[in-house]
């Protein structure tokens, strides 16, 4: 079990930083899952890998373009088509906007393909050289950074939602955008700030994630998937909800596939993700006081 | 006329060579997927993304079926039930969430799926697949045969959707489309008709992957990729919502912007920035956009075509004598009866002990200031929301259960804002009501309905217990499109849609708000000729003046509590009514 610590924080990170990324969203537009959340880490993670690979650039601006690439996918993606589809449509569970959001993920994931090529991109890790031990345990420099940056992001977001006046304003917005408009409250600029941080939070997962195993257009599902179903284990009501849902989540799925096959594993989410869907939509750890949708 | 032919055209030149009869059983695939697709999402709104697993469960097992020596013509019944309990496990999941718990939990199923073909190779031959004879009972299928064949699927399934649609269950399922709340009201049960509408799709989804299969003698895992599961979700948006004939013409688009996006890369790009334009822009689809264009020429040269409507029946032709509508044994137990009902949220108390009475023929309203907890027993009476303790008894029997079970125990409702069907005309909206008196209750009732109205073609007319209700309530213009007209319009034919199915209590939320005053004296007309028909009736609404004159008794709730009823003069006369009311001491 120890040999899995590792293993289960490094997954667990990135799936509560996409816990968070699809929160900040949901909040903010009272309701809306971006699907295209995993895709932006795709952007952030192929595109840095892809500089690294091509071009030769250095480490720190190959991050830099690698976030900035899925911040300004995430930013055109709410100014071009989730803004406009949630002035379509009334409320956020609708038709138009589940179907607009599924219509981004394909939009973004053929960007990637054209940008980046169709076969997986591994990324340069931090610190390639640098592995440590203790006992049986090993790990790597760029595990540790992985796990220190989540916890670093997940904390200041925690403290930003939940105690400055912009994270109020980000609430108030989502709970209800009409009376957020009469009351003069700056509803698209707190939108506009919600899906720029989505977006690097997003793009921080995919240059983490990058130097792990090779990241392909298609691979944004995964990140999809996971962040959707740790949202809703951890409860979507909180901001360390992402946290704990990452955590149990990371700790179900490299279990499971660790002892009983890397498909039981995927069953196992689908069969943990039926379950909380039918009998807790509103989480396990933080429960909501509304139902979700 | 154009969708049967365009079929005909396919065919035709599927029956060129090899090649093209390889390339239209394709289409055919796409069409039957976007079918497929079509009842959920066009009828339901509902995003699915498993739609190319279900296609791969049709295919994988005509091929297992067929290499195990069973027979491949029984993987085509196998699959439908397969992906069909699958689809159902899924929908009863994530049937009361939003949309997007249905698209995660089915992306889910959809990768599950993936690995299992990729996992299980000693029965789906892994990644190499699987190849099989293309025999049914020992008769070698041609390219040629399967074509007909597909045609003639796809020929059946349109003219059964096509019934479905014309059929009153089918209006129904078209007001679910507008409004779920509507839709409950006249006795649908909405989430078991989405759960349904899934199943459905998945069952022809699987048929079409049965189809693939056949037509290739060998299944893949790429042949079902989740890429495919969102290239073909976009068919019925291609197609348009109003034949499911542009399914045709939507998997027609589709496989020329495959063959596109083999020479020309940003093809499936441009594809997905297509469908995010229809999303915005032509939320109807395409097609729809081309109908509406080439109607608004032919109004153009024949701007004539109105005059011979229908001749409407005079408004004062007959009023039923009022004895006829009392059945016998209907007035032994009083219409409604609520005993100490409450509700709390949290920390907040919406209603408290709230208990009344309503006579046969009574008009009762009930007045408050805002936040007295008048549209929270409204929720409760109609089961949006579940009341914490208390009983409501409708004529004497016990009324609980969601939405639709009350609406089919004989409690009908208006809405503030009139929830129709816009793509209806005014008296097909009415005619919803009588479902109430025939919505089928349980999970084989609904099959069994869905089923009857899939393979009987019904004749669009509207009966004579909606035209004698428009007479009476004084509503006219049956025949208009229910988008076009007036908004008072919109309000009677709310309340004939309530009354059509002769309910035990009609209750109405704020029938009087944003009406002119001609208007205003047409609804209280319309409730006042159903009095005699021993109807008891609830009218909630702000504006305590017209309450006054039209009701028998006024209730009068405070902080959810009753702190008044009774004549509504007595009521208004009273000091706390005076206070919570009007502010004054």
């Amino acid at each position: 079990m120890n040999e899995l610590l590792i293993p289960i924080l490094v997954t667990a990170s990135l799936t509560a930083l996409m816990a968070l990324s699809f929160q900040l969203i949901f909040r903010a537009t009272g309701g809306i899952f971006d699907f295209a959340v995993g895709q932006y880490v795709i952007l952030g993670g192929m595109g840095s890998a892809f500089l690294s690979a091509r071009f030769s650039l250095p480490l720190p601006i190959v991050v830099l373009c690698g976030i900035s690439f899925a911040a300004v996918a995430a930013s055109a993606s709410e100014s071009l088509a989730i803004g406009p589809l949630s002035r379509l449509y009334r409320t956020a569970g609708a038709f138009g906007p589940v179907l607009g959001t599924v219509a981004l993920l394909w939009v973004w994931e053929q960007t990637a393909r054209l940008l980046f090529g169709e076969r997986p991109i591994i990324g340069t890790p931090f610190f390639a050289d640098v592995h440590f031990r203790t006992g049986d345990i090993r790990f790597s420099a760029h595990q540790l950074i992985i796990i220190a940056a989540a916890a670093a992001v997940l904390s200041v977001a925690h403290v930003w939602l939940e105690y400055t006046a912009t994270g109020r304003l980000l609430r108030a917005v989502g709970d209800n955008r009409r009376a957020s408009e009469l009351l003069g409250l700056a509803v698209r600029k707190a939108r506009t700030l919600a899906f720029l941080w989505a977006g690097v939070i997003a793009g921080i997962t995919g240059v983490l994630a990058g130097p792990l195993a090779g990241l392909a257009p298609l691979s944004g599902v995964t990140f999809l998937i996971g962040g959707f179903v740790a949202l809703f284990l951890g409860g979507a009501g909180k901001t360390l909800g992402a946290a704990v849902g990452g955590i149990v989540l990371a700790a179900i799925s490299i279990i499971v596939s660790r002892y009983l096959g890397v498909a039981i594993k995927d069953y196992a989410v689908l069969a943990l993700a039926l379950l909380i869907f039918g009998f807790r939509p509103q989480g396990i750890v933080a429960p909501m006081k509304r139902r979700p949708g | 006329m154009g969708g049967p032919l365009f079929l005909l055209a396919t065919l035709a030149y599927g029956l060129r060579d090899l090649v093209t009869t390889e390339l239209v059983i394709l289409l055919y695939v796409y069409a039957l997927l976007g079918l497929a697709i079509y009842v959920p999402m066009v009828l339901t709104d509902q995003v699915s993304l498993a739609y190319a697993a279900y296609a791969g469960i049709g295919g994988y097992s005509v091929a297992v079926l067929s290499a195990r020596g069973i027979g491949a013509f029984w993987g085509v019944p196998l699959g439908m039930v397969l992906a069909g309990a699958t689809a159902f496990l899924v929908a009863l999941a994530t049937s009361r969430l939003s949309g997007y718990f249905l698209a995660v939990g089915t992306l889910l199923v959809a990768i599950a799926f993936g690995r299992f073909l990729l996992q299980e190779a000693d029965l789906t031959g892994g990644a190499d697949g699987l190849t099989f004879a293309r025999e049914v009972f020992g008769i070698r299928l041609s390219s040629t045969a399967l074509l007909v064949l597909g045609a003639a699927i796809i020929w059946l399934i349109v003219r059964a959707l096509e019934n479905l649609k014309r059929s009153k269950l089918g209006k129904g399922l078209h007001l679910m489309g507008s409004s779920r709340p509507a839709a409950e009201s006249v006795g649908l049960n909405t989430v078991r008709f989405r759960i349904l509408a899934l199943i459905f799709g998945a069952a022809v989804a699987s048929l079409a992957g049965s189809l693939l299969a056949f037509s290739r003698g060998l299944v893949l895992p790429d042949s079902f990729h989740l890429e495919l599961a969102f290239l073909i979700l976009f068919i019925p948006l291609l197609g348009g919502k109003q034949t499911p004939w542009g399914c045709l013409l939507g998997s027609a688009l589709l496989v020329y912007v495959l063959e596109i996006a083999r020479s020309f890369g940003p093809g499936k790009l441009l594809y997905g920035l297509a469908v995010l334009a229809c999303v915005l822009f032509f939320p109807g689809g395409i097609a729809e956009r081309l109908e509406s264009a080439v109607s608004a020429i032919e109004r153009r040269l024949r701007p004539e075509v109105r005059t011979d409507r229908k001749a409407l029946p005079e408004l004062a032709e007959e009023i039923e004598s009022p004895a006829a509508a009392l059945e016998p044994g209907r007035q032994a137990a009083p219409p409604l009866t609520v005993k100490g009902v409450s509700k709390t949220y949290g920390g907040v108390t919406a209603l408290q002990n709230v208990s009344f009475e309503l006579a046969h023929g009574e008009i009762m309203g009930i007045v408050g200031p805002n936040g007295a907890g008048k549209t929270t027993l409204i929720d409760v009476l109609t089961g949006i929301q579940a009341g914490d303790s208390g009983e409501i008894r409708l004529e004497g029997r016990a009324l609980f259960g969601s939405a639709s079970d009350r609406a089919l125990a004989g409690l009908s409702r208006t809405f503030q804002h009139p929830q129709l069907s816009e793509g209806l005309s005014v008296g097909e909206n009415v005619a919803l009501g009588l479902l109430r008196l025939s919505a089928p209750r349980s999970w084989t009732g609904m099959a069994i309905r869905v089923a009857h109205d899939l393979f009987h073609s019904a004749h669009s007319q509207v009966d004579e217990a909606t035209l004698s209700v428009a007479r009476k309530i004084g509503l006219s213009g049956l025949d208009e499109e229910m988008g076009s007209t007036s908004f008072g319009t919109e309000k009677l034919a709310e309340i004939g849609r309530a009354l059509v199915s002769r309910p035990s209590v009609l209750l109405m939320d704020e029938p009087f708000a944003g009406l002119g005053k001609a208007e205003i004296n047409r609804v209280i007309d319309a409730v006042e000729r159903w009095r005699p028909h021993a109807l008891g009736v609830i009218v909630v609404d702000h504006n305590i003046d017209l309450l006054s004159k039209m009701c028998d008794r006024l209730l009068v709730l405070d902080s959810g509590s009753v702190i008044a009823c009774g004549p509504p003069r007595e009521v208004l006369a009273q000091p706390e009514v005076q206070k919570a009311y009007f502010g004054r001491e």
